[in-house]
């Protein structure tokens, strides 16, 4: 047996790849990046009962599955055309809270977050959550690992396992929730509404206090004037589970309000050929390239999107936290990218608020769990606001109920034009006349982190990270500098 | 000894599950010991090894200078070529481990690591490429040996 010791970069080519090309002048002509594709997706569904796409899809990606799992189900309620009983709808909508709240929570002191708490500037190796527990203490990464924990577990009591859920049936979910649990998860709602306000405090403190932070928040760097999508509920606040979607303008008029079923009247995907990355755009609107503006159909999901895209939160603590932000920032949309913390944070108190509204709900322990689907399934749509933005399954079946066709819009393909357009902003900002800074890696990064892109499944095998390369490329096209993280 | 033999991976990516599916074959051999499995390698990480003595993990690998089925062994060292999260979806096992430890928990004592060289893990299918299913009793067989399981 070999013993050896890895190469990060040896088994993640092609992973994570940024490429520059500049003109003759040495200034930057395009910029784009470069994700493995996952293959053979369709084929993989075709064939199998409808009923194994909550148990499959969330293993398409390890990071959002519980947002797969109920976006899964949804299209299943849509395609066997039976509507889940209140009480199915409530568990599975406090399940997608404890998501929501876990992974904004998980992205901001692990990954978003050390930029701002360490320092944009400070070394790569300490920016990270052992570097912020450095900084804040030992009490606070106590802190972190121990919501994290609590919301986790209460994924895991609904879903059956935390990683891979089990729970969702057309028509409703697998079993109700007990008195006990309905206790544990009103502990855990009231810790981690306690822990985002204190956590909303911290950013207040380390970065809007910081004028060299907030200038990077609002500066022109990560701004592009975008359209933007999300769910809201029936008073046009946010909502992460139920609802219509809301599509609003660069100046936050709206645009367009469809049920998730109809997405392919409004979506639509540009292909280039230089990647794999379909590119999501909004088709009444159409397709401008990689540029912004009101005449782009360029889009963008997420946190700030979806606040964007809301007339405010439905919870009391959220919306002040909402109001706060847009009157700090000049009132709405914002189109700063790194925004997308702020909003996390809005967020993640929303999500742990309306948490709390339904394991108080007395409906939510209702034996009256499922409706039992009797319809002929044909073809169903399903859509949820998963962490990283707007997430849509697309199934066609026969009469039997076995799947003939299966689309999936993630999010990260919703975003991936603005990434571009993110990435190339940042490179033409520092790169002039052939001079390529060190420093672009992290900026780059920084717009990346900001949307936390979902790249497959690339991150499963060890190291268990993905590195990011940035080539330059000189106007022949020869390789003039190769960047990478270490 | 208290050890957790902790399979990662994604069943249904091809290769990437063989870490998940020697995990289990080594139950099925010892239905006794405590095996689990999990799609990820970073803080969740300190949800399952907290409180065990001895942590094996195995999970897939790609050196692109192996043959597809062949097992390394590596050290929690050799894991730490950087800190740096550009991955958006968590952190290394060695920084999991390295926050756990400064956090006060009670982390394994003897951590060994398998990587098991891959060929596809892009494309989805539930069975490994026929070249490392050949090979999966065989790697069995050596970590066995190799932990005295």
């Amino acid at each position: 047996m070999r013993k050896i010791t890895i190469d990060p970069i040896t088994r993640l080519e092609g992973h994570g790849k940024i490429e520059i090309f500049l003109d003759e002048e040495g200034e930057v002509n395009r910029a784009y990046f470069q994700i493995p594709e996952l293959r053979g997706f369709e084929k993989f569904c075709e064939g199998r009962p409808a009923e194994e796409m909550p148990r499959i899809t969330p293993r398409i990606c390890g990071v959002c599955p519980t947002a797969h799992h109920l976006c899964a189900t949804k299209a299943l309620d849509d395609l066997f055309k039976v509507e889940p009983t209140p009480t199915a709808k409530k568990i599975r909508e406090l399940m997608n809270c404890a998501f929501q709240a876990e992974d904004h929570i998980f992205h901001f002191f692990f990954l978003g977050g050390p930029d701002f708490v360490i320092g944009p500037e400070a070394p790569a190796a300490e920016r990270n959550i052992l570097g912020i527990v450095a900084k804040l203490g030992k009490e606070t990464g106590l802190k972190v690992i121990e919501v994290r924990k609590r919301l986790r577990e209460v994924i895991e009591m609904i879903g059956g396992k935390a990683i891979h859920p089990v729970c969702g049936l057309p028509g409703g979910v697998s079993k109700p929730v007990t008195e006990e649990e309905r206790k544990r998860f009103i502990e855990t709602a009231e810790y981690s509404v306690e822990f985002s306000r204190w956590a909303l405090e911290l950013f207040d403190n380390t970065v809007l206090k910081n004028k060299e932070y907030l200038d990077l928040v609002t500066g022109d760097i990560y701004k592009h004037r975008t359209y933007y999508m999300g769910m809201v509920d029936e008073n046009n606040k946010l909502n992460f589970y139920d609802g219509d979607l809301r599509v609003v303008d660069p100046n936050g008029k709206e645009l367009v309000k469809f049920k998730g079923r109809d997405y392919l009247d409004h979506i639509r995907e540009h292909v280039e050929p230089w990647t794999y990355v379909r590119f999501s755009y909004l088709k009444d609107v159409g397709w401008k390239g990689f540029v912004d503006g009101e005449e782009s159909g360029v889009f963008r999901v997420n946190s700030l999107p979806r606040l964007n895209v809301a007339d405010g939160m439905a919870t009391p603590l959220a919306q002040e936290a909402y109001e706060k932000m847009y009157a700090a920032l000049g009132g709405k949309p914002v189109h700063n990218t790194l925004a997308f913390h702020w909003a996390r944070l809005i967020e993640t108190l929303y999500a742990s608020e309306r948490m709390l509204e339904l394991a108080r709900d007395p409906e939510l322990t209702s034996p009256n769990i499922r409706n039992i689907p009797t319809e002929t399934p044909k073809e169903g749509v399903g859509v949820i606001e998963a962490p990283r933005g707007t997430l849509f399954h697309h199934y066609k079946t026969d009469e039997k109920g076995i799947i003939t066709e299966a689309n999936l819009i993630v999010a990260t393909q919703n975003n991936s034009a603005c990434m571009c357009m993110d990435i190339e902003k940042a490179a033409k900002s520092l790169i002039h006349k052939g001079n390529v800074p060190e420093g672009i890696l992290n900026m780059v990064e920084m717009a990346f982190r900001a949307y936390d892109p979902c790249h497959g499944c690339a991150t499963h095998s060890l190291p268990g990270r993905v590195a990011l390369e940035v080539d330059v490329h000189d106007f022949r096209g020869d390789i003039v500098k190769k960047l990478k993280t270490e | 000894m208290k050890t957790l033999i902790l399979g990662i991976g994604n069943t249904i990516l091809t290769d990437d599950g063989v870490g998940i599916r020697v995990a289990q074959k080594i139950k099925e051999k010892k239905p006794d010991l405590e095996v689990i499995e999990a799609s990820e390698t970073g803080v969740a990480l300190l949800d399952y090894v907290v409180g065990y003595d001895k942590l094996i993990i195995i999970d897939s690998i790609k050196t692109g200078n192996g043959e597809p089925g062949e097992l390394y062994k590596l050290n929690l060292k050799d894991l730490r070529a950087s800190t740096n999260l550009f991955s958006s979806h968590g952190i290394d096992i060695a920084t999991a481990f390295e926050l756990g430890q400064g956090l006060g928990y009670e982390m394994p004592k003897h951590i060994s690591i398998y990587g098991v060289e891959t060929k596809n893990t892009m494309t989805l299918g539930e069975r490994c490429t026929e070249e490392i299913e050949e090979k999966l009793l065989s790697i069995v067989k050596q970590i066995m040996e190799e932990e005295k399981l």
